[in-house]
């Protein structure tokens, strides 16, 4: 039995015919001296260059990286088995690229741009990216204005992120780093639904192919992955496509960056990355430097998140970007942004290693997340003191920069206090008020993962922390207050929740605020208490 | 052909004196002669890179052994490589100096693969027009390469004219299967 594709009909295998010509060119020819490792050295090819695809007799194709006198270094995209000494490489004249667009959302692919996820071609128009491209000039960037919501309480209230900025999550394993990331995928949702969607690009770097297909999974049940695409480069992969593949995310982001539109890219982690590139450095002979890695990790990383940014909202200066592809010119929009949560692995919560510190160099903050904190049940383990975010502040909206403007500071005081509250010492009234006004802040900024909160419903909540009004609920209710508190508003005063996410914050309704916090905390005070 | 640097310096510098002493051709015999000798006996290979052997007596050996048969350089050039304990890269060294010869020379390395053996006649032609075309003097190695189904390959030292029925074929496969 022969099932006839649908793209077997005689009539379309006929145009595709046409396009064939029966013609033989000159083509430039290098021998393979070495394979191997996942590289080889080949001679020849005397005009390549550098970063340019080559392809190998068996079809597999590599990128050169080393160009010597008498020979020249490539990776190769895949597996060596079938190249031996002596066989042909080919130029292709084109640089190492992926064909990126629509049709990849809701994808697993690989480093090169194969899906694999099972579920056939990536379909609808595809623009050629390269993988190496100069970030944006200066002339055609803005400065961060607009926030990116994570949908986490701490985050958005004392360390916010903004629209084509680069915020990195560090900390030690099994802290939640990825957490946060995947939090802020599945936060884009109520903008996806809103038709304001901010596309996200999850590229996991030497991770187990296990852990990619959970995450693809978890985003596909929380309707995330529809505005999703997966950049997966396991363990298993050659070290050269775990090196490439944040590049590969990073040119999917371009495309809905320079076509006028938000995207969010999350490179999970950056510490393989840098390992991957030591190994295909160390195997092209390049000098190593401090612990082991090549001279040029750190351009390796600035260059590559440089490339986050906010476009000039002007169409027609965006249109004429530095490195702008040509094959998207003519849909290059301006106001577009790509917003970098590169995650950092410490080892013990060094921070001053090498990788870390250069990254953290690198970017417009970070967010650190403690592995006491977190066993401790504090979770987002996020550590207040030594999180920052350098250009966020400017885009927060207002009526969150009002209410949590005191937040940081008044953390900051209660962890200093705290270590006394410990020791049972006799405290003077005004040091108890600060410890369990910390308290309860620490409880507030408590979040169950998959669950982001819409900002509005944050600024209600650390509303309350900071007024006070929690004060004589104990610490143990204030999880159900919050539920029950934020239910009512919206039962009752959702106009107001509606004003509050605009950024309005007028004493009219910050008297509701507290008007209502109170009369639901009434429920909540242990008899006891309220007898005195 | 090696990607090590030793060998390159070697072969670098043996033109580099032949040509000085105006003895390039003569050099380029006995490399040639060498190579083919190595090629021949992998004995004498073997000779040469054992660490046990002395180097007194491998100096020996190959005095005697190449006497009058070889230029003066050419044997200079060979204790050379013997005291340096470079023994190893003869065979290397020769191909190199090849290579830097033809590209001194502006000779072009032709190689010529058919899908059937081709006679004297239609390969003598060949030769003529490659000639002719690339306008300087080539050397020809001529190979019969079943796996090409048809028609020929021609390759001028790193460019490669690929006229054979397995090329065309493939170029088909990839334009039905819309992979690049």
């Amino acid at each position: 039995m022969s099932h006839l594709n649908p793209a077997e009909v005689s009539e379309i295998l006929k145009k595709k015919l046409q396009n064939y010509q029966w013609k033989s060119e000159y083509e430039e020819v290098g021998t393979v001296l070495q394979v191997g490792d996942g590289i080889a050295r080949i001679f020849g090819l005397n005009n390549v260059r550098s970063n340019e695809l080559i392809t190998f007799q068996d079809g597999t194709n590599g990128i050169v990286l080393n160009l010597e006198e008498d020979n020249i270094g490539a990776v190769l995209l895949g597996s060596s088995e079938k190249i031996s000494e002596g066989d042909l490489v080919k130029r292709t004249g084109r640089i190492a690229s992926l064909a990126v667009g629509e049709g990849l959302l809701g994808r697993v692919v690989n480093t090169i741009g194969r899906p694999v996820d099972g579920k056939g071609p990536v379909t609808g128009e595809l623009f050629d990216f390269p993988f190496e491209r100069k970030a944006p000039g200066v002339i055609y960037r803005q400065p961060v204005a607009e926030p990116l919501y994570t949908g986490l309480k701490p985050i958005d209230s004392m360390i916010p992120i903004g629209r084509g900025q680069r915020e990195l999550i560090i900390g030690d394993r099994q802290t939640g780093k990825t957490a946060i990331a995947i939090d802020t995928i599945i936060n884009q949702r109520e903008f996806y639904e809103k038709g304001e969607p901010v596309y996200c690009i999850y590229v996991a770097i030497g991770q187990k192919s296990s852990t990619v297909a959970r995450i693809a999974k978890l985003l596909e049940e929380k309707g995330a992955m529809k505005y999703t695409v997966i950049v997966s480069a396991p363990a298993s992969d050659p070290a050269a496509l775990q090196f490439y593949a944040p590049f590969a995310g990073t040119a999917i982001g371009e495309f809905f960056r320079d076509t006028g539109r938000p995207a969010l890219i999350v490179y999970d982690d950056l510490l393989k990355q840098a390992v991957a590139y030591r190994e295909v450095s160390l195997l092209l002979r390049r000098p190593p430097g401090r612990e082991a890695y090549p001279g040029d990790i750190f351009y390796l990383h600035s260059r590559l998140l440089e490339r986050a940014a906010k476009i000039i909202s002007s169409d027609r200066i965006a249109a004429q970007m530095n490195d702008l592809p040509e094959s998207i010119k003519h849909i290059a929009k301006g106001n577009g942004s790509l917003t970098a949560l590169p995650v950092v692995e410490t080892q013990a919560g060094d921070v001053s290693a090498y990788i870390p510190t250069n990254v953290i160099s690198i970017t417009d903050g970070q967010i650190f997340l403690d592995t006491d904190l977190f066993n401790s049940g504090v979770r987002p383990a996020i550590n207040v003191g030594i999180s920052v975010s350098r250009v966020g502040g400017k885009a927060q909206i207002k009526s969150m920069k009002k209410i949590a403007s005191t937040l940081k500071i008044d953390q900051a005081q209660y962890r200093e206090l705290e270590a006394f509250s410990k020791f049972g010492a006799e405290l003077d009234p005004a040091t108890m008020n600060v410890i369990d006004k910390g308290a309860k802040n620490v409880e507030i900024l408590k979040q169950d993962q998959y669950k982001p909160m819409p900002v509005e419903k944050q600024i209600v909540m650390i509303f309350c922390g900071t007024r006070g009004l929690l004060k004589d609920i104990p610490v143990t209710g204030i999880k159900e207050f919050e539920n029950e508190f934020l239910r009512t508003l919206e039962d009752k005063h959702l106009e107001l929740l509606k004003q509050i996410k605009e950024g309005v914050i007028t004493e009219e309704i910050t008297l509701k605020l507290e008007e209502t916090a109170k009369e639901v905390a009434e429920k909540f005070i242990p008899r006891t208490t309220r007898q005195i | 052909m090696h990607f090590n640097k030793i060998p390159v310096s070697y072969a670098k510098a043996l033109i580099m004196a032949a040509k000085e002493t105006g003895r390039l051709d003569a050099v380029y015999n006995d490399i040639l002669m060498i190579a083919e000798l190595i090629k021949r006996a992998p004995d004498l290979r073997g000779f040469l890179e054992n660490p046990v052997v002395e180097n007194k007596s491998k100096k020996k050996f190959l005095k005697e052994f190449f006497a009058s048969r070889i230029s003066n350089e050419s044997a200079e050039f060979l204790s050379l490589l013997i005291n340096n304990k470079r023994g190893v890269y003869l065979e290397e060294v020769c191909g190199l100096f090849k290579f830097y010869y033809k590209k001194e020379k502006g000779i072009k390395s032709v190689t010529l693969k058919t899908a059937i053996d081709i006679d004297e006649k239609l390969g003598a032609r060949f030769m003529e027009m490659i000639e002719k075309k690339l306008n300087s003097k080539a050397e020809i190695t001529k190979e019969v390469d079943t796996s090409l189904i048809g028609g020929f390959t021609l390759k001028v030292d790193d460019r490669l004219y690929d006229a054979s029925a397995r090329a065309q074929l493939e170029k088909l496969r990839s334009l039905l299967s819309g992979k690049t």
